[in-house]
């Protein structure tokens, strides 16, 4: 069995959110190397130039689509600028996230309200109108970023582990609803990733957090890669409605 | 009754929906009912739907049928609390007179207008927004 040719990504077109943040330009990156074309996704619009930019020498199409998923239009606004400029969309990766972090007793509710509006909402307006394409073509993949959070919540966790775990109940749901039209929705749960928001949800319980992790070590970006290209691939033809732990272990 | 110019067209994207779940061979007229005959499910539907529109170029969006069925009847009297009025079960009857009478239930709730529909029901929909997007000629 021939693997490279299946896990590479020619042609594919990927759209991903969260573009410009430490796992999604990891995840570019990857999409990039493995050939895809890439609709990438930030509310910066300086950041992601610059960063679409970087990824210039992959020598692969690169389209960038300034958005905010807060707005009730980014989702028909970012499918449709996909579909304009490809045609078509294999795959779509909700990285986008958020977090708040705080103590129940003390948590704020709009801050819960923000976490769940750009984790939550943000990602289900963006695949409901990502469907729609995918159910006409009878194929695509989706793959959510959740978070270790979500099955194992840490203190002041509240906003952030349950928008992931509402966002892993969509994905059961969705899978379940769009498997006999050729859609395949998954996620992925990274546990603690050395940069971006565990670095803020770490704080001084760092080296706390650490010496949970059956590995001992936090994770890197890359590490979260292959299996989101895995899960874009023909090489998952039959994974479904599955959130796949990357976290060194720790909530085995 | 003379058929909807979309009949065919319905058809043919209906055995392509049921053709998913290896239903080929079931047979599909105007007068046969999705989800009575053929099992249809939500997701069928919607599956057929977002066909429709693509092939159509039309838009038929949630409570359509419903908007169909009241016509100028106001609201509160075609439905309370979502659950279809004596005079809205008659409307809904009088709009898909191809459906047997004794399918519709005593409670019929707004969500539910679908599946009763017919093929026929389906396609004289599409031909109706049809009528409605293109641009008198006189």
């Amino acid at each position: 069995m021939t693997l490279q040719p299946q896990w590479g990504q020619g042609g594919s077109v990927v759209v991903l959110t969260g573009a410009t943040g430490y796992l999604g330009r990891a995840l570019a990156r990857g999409f990039a190397d493995a050939g895809a074309t890439l609709v990438l996704t930030a509310r910066c619009e300086t950041t992601l130039a610059r960063f679409a930019e970087e990824l210039a020498p992959c020598g692969v199409p690169i389209h960038t689509v300034v958005m905010d998923l807060t707005d009730p239009a980014a989702g028909d606004g970012i499918v449709g600028a996909a579909l304009k400029l490809t045609g078509r969309i294999d795959a779509l990766v909700l990285n986008a996230g958020t977090l708040a972090d705080g103590l129940v007793a003390a948590l704020d509710g709009s801050d819960m309200a923000q976490v769940h509006a750009v984790n939550v909402h943000g990602a289900f307006g963006l695949l409901h109108a990502a469907l729609r394409p995918m159910i006409l073509a009878r194929r695509g993949a989706v793959i959510v970023v959740s978070s270790a959070a979500a099955r194992r919540p840490n203190v002041g966790q509240a906003a952030y582990a349950s928008s992931k775990a509402a966002l892993e109940a969509i994905v059961r749901v969705t899978a379940r609803e769009t498997a006999g039209r050729g859609v395949r929705v998954n996620g992925v749960a990274p546990g603690l990733l050395d940069g971006g928001m565990a670095a803020r949800i770490l704080d001084e319980a760092r080296d706390q957090a650490v010496a949970a992790i059956p590995m001992g070590r936090l994770g890197r970006a890359e590490e979260v890669v292959p299996t989101v290209l895995f899960l874009a691939s023909p090489m998952s033809s039959y994974v479904t409605g599955q959130i796949w732990g990357i976290d060194g272990g720790w909530t085995a | 009754m003379t058929e909807p110019a979309a009949l065919n067209v319905v058809v043919d994207m209906i055995r392509d929906t049921l053709s998913l779940s290896g239903r080929e061979g079931e047979k599909v007229s105007s007068d046969t009912l999705l989800f009575y005959h053929l099992a249809f499910t939500s997701m069928d539907l919607l599956d057929l739907l977002f066909r429709v529109e693509q092939h159509f170029d039309i838009a038929i969006p949630d409570g359509t049928l419903y908007g169909l069925a009241r016509g100028e009847m106001p609201d509160a009297e075609f439905a309370t609390d979502s659950v279809l009025s004596a005079a809205g079960k008659a409307r809904l009857m009088a709009l898909l007179n191809d459906t047997p009478a004794e399918l519709f239930p005593e409670r019929i709730h707004a969500a539910s207008l679908p599946r009763f529909c017919t093929v026929g029901a389906i396609a004289r929909l599409v031909d109706a927004r049809l009528a409605a997007r293109e641009p008198c000629s006189s």
